[in-house]
C-alpha cells in the first residue's frame, strides 16, 4: 500500500525522515545503495519530483552520496548514523515531554515514572 | 487508420450481423413450413418478398445501431480520423452486411423459383428465371435502403448538433422532422417547374418495352415511361446526396459536442 | 504547453465556464478539484477537442485546439470510451490503430501492471477493471498531454492505489502534461504538484501542492476544505 503522509510536513522531507531513521535502525546498512528516483516514487506513490528532492536534501545533510551513473547511495561514515540517533533521540525525549506536560504530569513524576518503567519491564515503547 | 475503424465498426454489428442472417433462414423456413402445411410450394413466395423488402429498413436500422454505439460519452470524437472516414466507416460496414444479406436472398429466391417454375406454380414469360427483373430489385432496394441510410446520418447529426442548445433541445425531434420535411417540400416544389420537367426529359435511357411504371420514396421520383428512363434525376440525387453526406461529416466535425 | 484564455463556455443561458484563464506548464502534474458542477469535466472536454468555447481559446503546444488535437492528447473520460462488445485485446488494437504515439510494448507492461485478463470481453469487466483498462488505453499513449477525468470514479481504494501506481511508472515526467480532475484527492495529491479549485464555472483557488504544506502546513484536502 502507498504509505500515508502527515499533513504538516512537507512530504519530500517525510520521506527524507524515513530513510534516516531506516538508517538509524540498521534497516539500510551504511554503503547501501538506494532505489532509483523512479522505483522509489512508484514505492510510495508520489511524484519523482519530490523523491528527487528527498535525495537532494539528503545529500546536502550528507546523509547519501550520489555517485554519477551509478546512482545514490548510504554514507558510509558511522560518525553520521550516531549523530543522526541522537537527533531523532532528542527530538523524541522533547516531544514525550512536551505531551506529559500536556496533561499534567510534574518533570519530577516523568523520571519517576520513566525509571520505573524502565526497571519493571525493562522496556519501553516508544512513538 | 482507416482499416481500425473498419475493423472495430465490424466487431460492434458482429453478433447482430449474426442474428440478422439467422432470421432471414428462420422466416425462409417458416415460409417452407407453412408451403408443405397447405402443399402449395408458392407459399414460399410472400415469406420471400417479405425478406427483400424489410431489406429497405435493414442498412438504416445496421447504422443506426453502430451510431447509438458512439453515443454513450461520444469518445469516437476523439479521433484524428475526421467525420468523412468516422461516417464512412459506418456506411460501407453497414452496406457490407446488406449485400451478404442480399445475396443470401437472392440465393433464396433462386432456389424457390428453380423448385417453382418447373411445376408450373408460378408464371414468367418463357418460363424463365427472371434475372433482370431481379438485378433491378436488387438495385431499387440498394438504393432505397441508401436513400433511409444517408437521411438518417444527416438527421442523427442534425439532432446532435443541437445538444449544445438547450432551449431547442426539448423540441430537437420536431426540428429534425421539420429539416426533413422543408427538403421534401422544396423537392416536390422544384419538380413542379416545367423547365425542370423538360430538362428531365431530355436524357433518357430505354431499358425495357412499353408501359408506364414508377417508384419513389417521398419526393424522389423515378419513372420509367414507355421503358424510358430518365437520367438526370439520378445524377441530381446521387450528387445531392452525397452533398448530404458531407453535410452530417461537417456538423460532426464542428456542431456536434458531447 | 496548455494555454485557455478568457473561455466561456454558454449552454443557454447557463456559464459551465466564465471568463477562465489558466496556464499549464509543459512536464508537469495538476489536479482539477471542484464539486459536481463545476466545470471541470467541461474544461477537460475542451481541451480535448470535444467541446467548443463559445468565447476565448485554448492553445495546446501552440496550436489552436480543435477535432485533430488528438493526435496529441490523449484523453481519458469518465464515460462511454470502451465498446462493451470488444474484448480487452480488441480495444488496445483499436486504440493502436487509431492514434500513432501508441507504444504496444507500454499496453503490454500496463496489460501486466493491471493484471487485466486480455481475451475477456470489456462487457464482462468489473468497474475497477474498467477504470485500469482505460488507463491502460490512455497511458500506452506516448503523447505529450494527457487528461484524466475522474480515474478514481466509483473505485475502491484499492484498485485507487493501483491506479496511483501505475501513474507513477507510466507517465513521462518531465516530457509530459498531465492534468487530472478528481473527488478522491487522498491518494493522487502526493503525485500532485499543482492543484486548482473551480466553482461554478471560475477559478477558485490554486496553490502548489508542496509549498501548501510547507509554509500553511495544509494538506490539500483541508486545504480544499478551508476554501468552502
Amino acid at each position: 500500500m502507498t504509505e500515508e503522509f502527515q499533513t504538516s510536513k512537507p512530504i519530500y522531507r517525510q520521506i527524507a525522515d524515513r530513510i534516516i531513521q531506516q538508517f538509524v535502525r540498521g534497516e539500510i546498512s551504511p554503503g547501501e545503495k538506494l532505489p532509483s528516483v523512479r522505483e522509489m516514487a512508484i514505492q510510495s506513490g508520489v511524484n519523482p519530483n519530490t523523491i528527487q528532492r528527498t535525495y537532494g536534501e539528503l545529500e546536502r545533510m550528507g546523509v547519501v552520496e550520489t555517485k554519477r551513473g551509478q546512482g545514490t547511495f548510504m554514507t558510509e561514515q558511522i560518525e553520521m548514523k550516531r549523530q543522526l540517533r541522537t537527533e531523532i533521540q532528542r527530538e523524541m525525549i522533547e516531544m514525550f515531554i512536551q505531551n506529559m506536560r500536556g496533561i499534567g504530569v510534574e518533570d519530577r513524576e516523568i523520571t519517576e515514572a520513566v525509571e520505573q518503567a524502565l526497571m519493571g519491564k525493562g522496556r519501553a515503547e516508544n512513538d | 487508420m482507416f482499416p481500425g475503424l473498419l475493423r472495430k465498426d465490424f466487431l460492434l454489428i458482429k453478433n447482430y450481423a449474426w442474428l440478422w442472417l439467422i432470421l432471414v433462414l428462420a422466416v425462409y423456413g417458416c415460409g417452407l413450413a407453412v408451403a408443405a402445411y397447405y402443399g402449395e410450394f408458392f407459399l414460399v413466395f410472400p415469406f420471400l418478398f417479405f425478406i427483400y423488402f424489410f431489406h429497405v429498413a435493414l442498412l438504416p436500422i445496421t447504422e443506426m445501431i453502430l451510431l447509438k454505439a458512439e453515443e454513450k460519452g461520444q469518445y469516437w470524437l476523439h479521433s484524428t480520423a475526421g467525420g468523412v472516414k468516422l461516417l464512412l466507416s459506418k456506411i460501407l460496414v453497414s452496406l457490407f452486411l446488406f449485400i451478404i444479406s442480399l445475396i443470401l436472398a437472392d440465393v433464396l429466391a433462386l432456389i424457390s423459383l428453380n423448385i417453382a417454375l418447373p411445376q408450373g406454380f408460378i408464371n414468367t414469360p418463357e418460363g424463365e428465371i427472371p434475372y433482370k427483373e431481379g438485378f433491378l430489385l436488387n438495385i431499387g432496394l440498394t438504393a432505397g435502403a441508401l436513400y433511409f441510410t444517408i437521411w438518417g446520418l444527416f438527421l442523427w447529426a442534425v439532432y446532435h448538433s443541437l445538444n449544445a442548445y438547450p432551449f431547442i433541445k426539448k423540441i430537437r425531434w420536431g426540428v429534425v422532422i421539420a429539416v426533413y420535411l422543408f427538403f421534401q417540400w422544396i423537392t416536390a416544389k422544384l419538380l413542379q417547374i416545367p423547365f425542370i420537367q423538360k430538362w428531365f426529359a431530355s436524357w433518357t435511357v430505354n431499358i425495357s418495352e412499353s408501359g408506364t411504371r414508377a417508384w419513389g420514396i417521398g419526393g424522389m421520383h423515378f419513372s420509367i415511361e414507355n421503358g424510358d428512363i430518365q437520367i438526370w434525376p439520378i445524377i441530381l440525387s446521387i450528387l445531392f446526396h452525397i452533398a448530404l453526406f458531407l453535410a452530417a461529416a461537417w456538423l460532426l466535425n464542428r456542431k456536434v459536442e458531447v | 504547453m496548455i494555454e485557455l484564455r478568457n473561455v466561456t463556455k454558454e449552454y443557454g443561458k447557463r456559464k459551465a465556464l466564465h471568463d477562465i484563464n489558466l496556464r499549464f506548464e509543459t512536464g508537469k502534474i495538476y489536479g482539477i478539484l471542484g464539486p459536481n458542477g463545476s466545470g471541470k469535466s467541461t474544461m477537460m472536454k475542451m481541451a480535448a477537442g470535444l467541446v467548443f468555447p463559445s468565447k476565448g481559446e485554448i492553445m495546446i503546444n501552440g496550436r489552436l485546439v480543435d477535432r485533430h488535437i488528438a493526435r496529441d492528447v490523449a484523453y481519458l473520460s469518465s464515460e462511454g470510451m470502451l465498446y462493451p462488445s470488444l474484448t480487452v485485446e480488441q480495444m488496445i488494437q483499436f486504440f493502436a490503430s487509431q492514434y500513432e504515439d501508441f507504444s504496444m510494448n507500454k499496453a503490454e507492461e500496463l496489460l501486466e501492471f493491471m493484471s487485466l485478463e486480455r481475451h475477456q470481453k470489456t462487457a464482462k469487466l468489473s468497474k475497477g477493471q474498467q477504470g485500469r483498462l482505460k488507463l491502460l488505453l490512455v497511458l500506452s499513449r506516448e503523447a505529450p498531454v494527457l487528461l484524466l477525468d475522474e480515474p478514481f470514479l466509483g473505485l475502491d481504494p484499492m484498485v485507487r492505489d493501483t491506479i496511483v501506481k501505475g501513474l507513477v511508472s507510466f507517465i513521462d515526467f518531465g516530457k509530459q502534461t498531465v492534468i487530472i480532475t478528481t473527488h478522491e484527492i487522498t491518494e493522487i495529491e502526493p503525485v500532485l504538484e499543482e492543484a486548482i479549485i473551480l466553482d461554478e464555472g471560475r477559478v477558485h483557488a490554486r496553490c502548489h501542492v508542496e509549498a501548501l504544506r510547507e509554509e500553511e502546513g495544509l494538506s490539500v484536502l483541508q486545504w480544499l476544505k478551508s476554501n468552502y
